[in-house]
Parts: structure tokens; C-alpha cells; sequence
């Protein structure tokens, strides 16, 4: 079971629906995951053992190894593909 | 006009100075038709100025003001298309986008509203929903076509929404 923390400003509606759809994505692709929602701020709570950080909202800070997506492709459709495969690139090792 | 279990409200063609000119009128009725709490329109304007909400969609940019759920009493989306596009900044770069379409979103329960939020964005990514949308010519047009697009998704979405649900529940328990 790998751990995904996916965040924005508020928790209340971009990263509900990129967090809806990484779920459909690793169910599609047989990977087992728990997905975290949170907000910006409320990362580094659940950071430590994730395998991997989307954020809808602009993020500038680092969180140690943990690789960080942008999920915002998610809400706008632009670049969709390519964020799905580095997500599954990321989670498939 | 109530579908998906939410409210819709719909502007065509009025003329907002200023992305706070807008979100001041939205709050108003918002806060009038008892959809909101008193505590919505600095809520929503305070959070735009935090994390603004601005994206660039395939075919225009678009506005998603909302703020957290405590402010919300019912479920709505208010959705505008004003006569010149409306400056919001950017909710993922630094730039200034010219939104020519706003939705408003009021969401109570994230969880529950995510059901109809995705199809409406599946809908929006969609080539030519948002041409159609800029191209509508009178309100009724504009509303019109609006719930015909997002109800093409919506019917969709209810068949994997619910296959998603009962997989969840599985892995939970």
C-alpha cells in the first residue's frame, strides 16, 4: 500500500477531484494506494512515509525524498497524460 | 434551477469591473437566496487574495472562486459569463489570467460534491464546451447549454462514481 498525499489550498474542491481521479488512475493500473487529502500547510504531517506529494496549488517548498507532482492537470485536462504516467512511473517501484 | 443535488445559478452579459466587483455581487445573492452564511463574502474574497483561483482551461481561462465549507449552507454553483473578461490570478503560477468565464462554487461537503464537480470539469476539458459556452449568445443559450454539457458527463460519472464508492468501502473496512 503506497501512501499519496494530495493537497491544495483548502482541501475542498481541486484537490478533491485530483484526488478522485489518482484513485481511478491506480485502480486502473493495479497499484494499492491510501490517499491522504489535505491542505497545503497540513503536508508535512503526512509527508515522512509517503511515496509521493500532488498539489494543485503552486508549491515551493521540498519534502525531503518525496517526490512532488502537480496536480493541477487534473482540474484543467492540459497535460493530463503526461502527469498520469510520471505518478505511475513514481509509484510503480 | 436545482440538479445534480445542488443549486445552479446562472449571469449573462453583466459588467464586473474587477474580480472583487464580482465576487461582492455573487456573495450578495448568494448570502439573499439563504445559500451562504454572513460570513461567506469576506471568506471567499480573503481566500481569492491567499490562493487565488484562476486557470488555464484548452480553450479560454476560467475563474473557481470558493472558500472552505463553514460558510456554506447549501450546495450551488453560480456561473458567469460576463461581457469582458474578468482579471484573477493565477492558481498555480504568478501570472494575471483574463477569465471570460467564473464559477462560483459553494461546496458544503467535499466528499459528496466531488460526484458532481469532476463531470463538470470533465465537461469543461472537453474541446468546444468552452467555445460554446463563450459563443452563447443570450442568457438562456448560455445556461442551456451549460446544463446539457455537464449532464452528459454527470450520467457518466454516476456509474464509476458508484463503482468507486463500493471499492473504498471494501478497502476500508
Amino acid at each position: 500500500m503506497k501512501k499519496i498525499v494530495v493537497a491544495c489550498a483548502g482541501a475542498v474542491a481541486t484537490s478533491t477531484i485530483a484526488a478522485e481521479e489518482i484513485r481511478e488512475l491506480c485502480n486502473a493500473n493495479h497499484i494499492k494506494v491510501d490517499i491522504v487529502q489535505c491542505r497545503l500547510a497540513e503536508i508535512e504531517t503526512y509527508a515522512s512515509d509517503a511515496a509521493l506529494i500532488c498539489s494543485t496549488a503552486r508549491l515551493d517548498r521540498t519534502f525531503g525524498s518525496v517526490p512532488v507532482v502537480h496536480g493541477m492537470a487534473f482540474v484543467s485536462g492540459i497535460g493530463i497524460e503526461e502527469v498520469s504516467k510520471s505518478i505511475i512511473d513514481i509509484l510503480k517501484d | 434551477m436545482k440538479q445534480f443535488g445542488m443549486q445552479f445559478f446562472f449571469s449573462f452579459g453583466a459588467d464586473f469591473e474587477n474580480s472583487l466587483h464580482l465576487l461582492k455581487f455573487v456573495s450578495d445573492e448568494l448570502l439573499r437566496t439563504g445559500i451562504v452564511r454572513s460570513t461567506y463574502c469576506d471568506a471567499l474574497i480573503e481566500r481569492e487574495l491567499l490562493y487565488p483561483t484562476g486557470i488555464v482551461l484548452s480553450e479560454c481561462a476560467v475563474a473557481i472562486p470558493h472558500c472552505e465549507v463553514e460558510h456554506a449552507v447549501t450546495p450551488a454553483l453560480y456561473v458567469i459569463r460576463p461581457s469582458r473578461p474578468v482579471q484573477f490570478r493565477q492558481a498555480d503560477d504568478n501570472a494575471v489570467l483574463d477569465c471570460e468565464l467564473v464559477i462560483v462554487m459553494v461546496v458544503s461537503d467535499p466528499a459528496e460534491q466531488v460526484r458532481f464537480l469532476r463531470p463538470l470539469f470533465r465537461a469543461l476539458q472537453v474541446s468546444g464546451t468552452l467555445r460554446a459556452l463563450i459563443a452563447a449568445k443570450t442568457a438562456n443559450e448560455f445556461s442551456t447549454t451549460f446544463m446539457r454539457r455537464v449532464a452528459l458527463f454527470e450520467s457518466d460519472h454516476q456509474i464509476t462514481g458508484q463503482i468507486n464508492r463500493e471499492n473504498n468501502e471494501g478497502g476500508q473496512t
